[in-house]
């Protein structure tokens, strides 16, 4: 071969494409024939098979109905409900006294005001403590009608003080949303009374799922334990064997060895991290409370899972495959690392953006792309939160444990935005720590 | 690259493939290599020492693994520790045997070819001609960790010369291979010395190193000991008072015929069917031995030369020093 054809003062840096894939093709060759590779996939799918388990079975279980306000009772044993005889003005006490119209099922009166409400009416307007100024903040609240109707004898009496405004926010049949100091949800009498226990159920486990398992499941577990037992190694296995001068040993320089060893391990884990994504978008997504036959709104949701996830797999890797340059304890530094990541995880988890320290973690910034999601995805989630909380509906705890607000920036969109800058500067600053500090070692 | 090392490349000035110059390496209060200065350019050079002589931490300054803790290492001109470019043109095959024992050989040599730039195609084509050039062509489907070390040796080679290197550095590659491998690989390297290579190769056994080269550095201790053509220094040496051993059933009769030779000053006899036969001219008495033994009608079953090798040399030389 002409020497000139291959001058010296040409960078070693060029024909990046083929060097590139060269080694990105041969890390994912590798991983593919390590046992750790495959036990680590097949946890990782166990993990999510087994959670799917639980989903269906919690999706698939029915909650009895409760009849919150009791109209669904026949006290005096008349054939007739509370509600059915207080609309047509007989006494509900009087077994002698009932309407002259046939009696309904009982069960017509159970879950018969779910919750309706709709959260920003025409023009309106809340002033700074989220108290509504002006237009209409809350339309179609009362579904029975029960507190619309003027025809019912006893109504006055049953509203007391304040008739069909007990909340005092000027609109008859209302319900008041204060926003100022958290979410505090204020209904007139008979509005929304008596949810539909079942469906709320489902649909609160659902979200609590998503985002559990989403930030706890892929983010945190998944985010951890593929790259301490993927990326640990990444250059520290080839030390270790005495095989990395095979491949340094060639005109590619260090930092860009390193750069495309962990181009392998991102191209596997992202991989695995969007399949796992993908099954459980499909499972839930057929599964969950939906309007159509696929709950189509989820998809954001889990993209929002996957990149999060993606993110985190991206810093962990390189901070661990950094600490496995360094040392070869890189894997006991690995889990020293990750049980801090832990404490903050449920530091997270307990107090959203509440305490500061979190904000030193990687798993703070990937949970704020997860919370980020939410609040776009499912905007009344506090709503729903506090609506539970107000009936004591099943369900309400296990979505308030997962839920958190987004804590950085003025919106959900900055927070986002700031949580992936945040997430990938850390990337490239471990980054080029590390490439420094593997082409300044010497492999004896 | 710096200025000074573009200059260099860019005119027309022959710059050695390997140069250092007062290379001394030091492991905390170890010395590994101590004040080395050599310069090689073109054919097969023997790089002789016994183990810790400082012959792998030789080769790892060179191919870039180490950085010298004094002096400069300098391939095609150029700092291997500063700048990788010098590595598309130097093959290495390292001292121990691990390899990726779940890859074939063809698709371990086609990768390294890769990591020179070449595209899949390219590679597979190189990786196929060097595989088939060390031998291994029949086998190169069949995967590493199921090779003998002979053949492992050679896959290691292949991967060397996958990308027609101008300076080829081989750490002890006949260590652990059987006679037959030893005569591939000695084959080969002296193949790619007659190609006009610049082949550095690395053995603790004279008699190996004797058969592939006539150049030879010898480390001691870290320290430069001796640089020349080896036939000069075997010279010396049969000059100095040498031994050679035959095991005979008639060791006294065999004795006999040999104190009439010029050469020989004294005859031991340290076991039963031992004769040992010292000599101030190694060379002239191996050149008689076979019209002597012919001669004398007497059965030798095995003739060894306990002082032809490297202890006996590096002992030779250090009494000079």
């Amino acid at each position: 071969m002409s020497k000139d054809s291959r001058p010296l003062s040409k960078s070693v840096w060029s024909k990046i494409d083929v060097k590139s894939w060269a080694i990105t093709e041969f890390t994912l060759r590798q991983y593919q024939t390590r046992k750790s590779t495959w036990s680590i996939a097949m946890i990782g799918m166990l993990l999510v098979t087994l959670v799917l388990l639980f989903y269906v079975k919690g999706q698939t279980s029915i909650i009895d109905s409760i009849d919150q306000d009791g109209d669904s009772y026949d006290w005096d044993g008349d054939g007739y409900s509370v509600a059915q005889e207080l609309q047509y003005g007989s006494d509900p006490n009087d077994p002698e006294d009932f309407p002259d119209v046939p009696a309904l099922p009982l069960s017509n009166w159970v879950d018969e005001d779910d919750f309706s409400y709709s959260m920003d009416g025409e023009n309106c307007q809340r002033n700074i403590y989220g108290i509504q100024t002006e237009g209409i903040c809350q339309l179609n609240v009362d579904d029975d009608g029960d507190c619309e109707r003027t025809d019912w004898v006893l109504q006055n009496q049953l509203l007391g003080q304040g008739g069909k405004d007990s909340n005092f926010d000027n609109i008859d049949c209302s319900i008041f949303i204060s926003t100022n100091n958290g979410i505090n949800i204020i209904p007139d009498s008979y509005v929304d009374e008596d949810p539909d226990d079942n469906k709320y159920f489902h649909e609160t486990v659902h979200r609590a799922f998503v985002l559990g398992f989403g930030k706890i499941g892929f983010a945190f577990l998944m985010g951890i334990f593929l790259p301490l037992f993927l990326a640990t190694g990444l250059i520290r296995d080839e030390m270790e064997s005495e095989t990395l001068h095979y491949l340094i040993g060639k005109p590619i320089a260090r930092g860009e060895f390193y750069a495309y060893r962990l181009g392998g391990y991102l191209v596997m884990t992202w991989a695995y991290l969007a399949i796992l994504v993908l099954i459980m978008n499909i499972v839930t997504g057929f599964i969950a409370p939906s309007e159509s036959f696929f709950r189509v709104q989820d998809i954001q949701m889990w993209a929002a899972i996957l990149f999060a996830s993606c993110l985190m797999v991206m810093a962990y890797g390189t901070i661990f495959s950094t600490f496995g340059i360094f040392t070869k304890y890189g894997m006991l530094a690995s889990i020293f690392f990750g049980i801090w990541e832990f404490m903050m995880a449920m530091l997270t988890l307990i107090g959203t953006g509440s305490f500061f320290v979190t904000r030193m973690s990687i798993v703070f910034w990937g949970m704020q792309i997860i919370d980020s999601a939410s609040t776009y995805t499912w905007n009344d989630s506090e709503y729903l939160i506090e609506q539970g909380s107000y009936h004591e509906l099943e369900g309400y705890q296990a979505l308030e444990s997962f839920y958190g607000v987004p804590s950085i920036g003025s919106s959900p969109l900055v927070t986002l935005f700031t949580s992936t800058i945040v997430l990938t500067l850390i990337t490239f600053a471990v980054f080029f720590i590390g490439q420094s500090a593997f082409k300044r070692k010497e492999l004896k | 690259m710096n200025s000074k090392e573009q200059n260099v490349e860019n005119s027309n000035i022959v710059v050695p493939a390997l140069m250092l110059d007062h290379v001394s390496k030091w492991y905390g209060n170890i010395v590994g290599l101590n004040d080395v200065s050599i310069a090689i350019n073109g054919g097969v050079t023997g790089l002789l020492g016994m183990n810790g002589a400082g012959k792998s931490t030789l080769f790892k300054l060179i191919v870039g693994k180490l950085k010298p803790s004094q002096g400069t290492v300098r391939l095609f001109g150029i700092n291997p520790w500063e700048n990788k470019a010098p590595f598309s043109r130097i093959g290495y095959v390292p001292e121990h045997e691990k390899l990726y024992d779940w890859m074939t050989a063809f698709d371990f040599v086609t990768i390294m070819a890769r990591l020179f730039g070449h595209s899949r195609d390219q590679a597979e084509e190189r990786a196929k001609h060097v595989l088939k050039f060390v031998g291994l062509d029949d086998v190169m489907h069949k995967e590493l960790g199921k090779y003998s070390k002979g053949m492992r040796q050679r896959a290691k080679i292949a991967q060397a010369l996958v990308n027609d290197p101008d300076l080829i550095i081989l750490d002890e590659p006949l260590q652990g291979c059987d006679p037959l491998a030893r005569t591939t690989i000695m084959n080969v390297i002296r193949e790619l010395g007659s190609m006009g290579k610049t082949i550095v190769v690395s053995s603790h056994i004279l008699s190996e190193i004797e058969r592939i080269t006539e150049q030879i550095v010898i480390l001691h201790n870290g320290r430069l000991l001796a640089l020349g053509n080896l036939h000069a220094i075997r010279d010396l040496l049969d000059k100095h008072p040498h031994r050679i051993s035959l095991t005979t059933e008639q060791p006294r009769e065999l004795a006999g015929k040999f104190l009439n030779h010029e050469s020989v000053y004294g005859v031991h006899f340290p076991s039963k069917n031992e004769l040992l036969i010292e000599t101030h001219d190694l060379g002239k008495v191996h050149n008689d031995m076979p019209f002597i033994l012919d001669n004398s009608g007497i059965r030798v079953t095995a003739i060894e030369n306990p002082d032809d090798n490297l202890e006996s040399i590096l002992e030779y030389l250090m009494e000079g020093r």
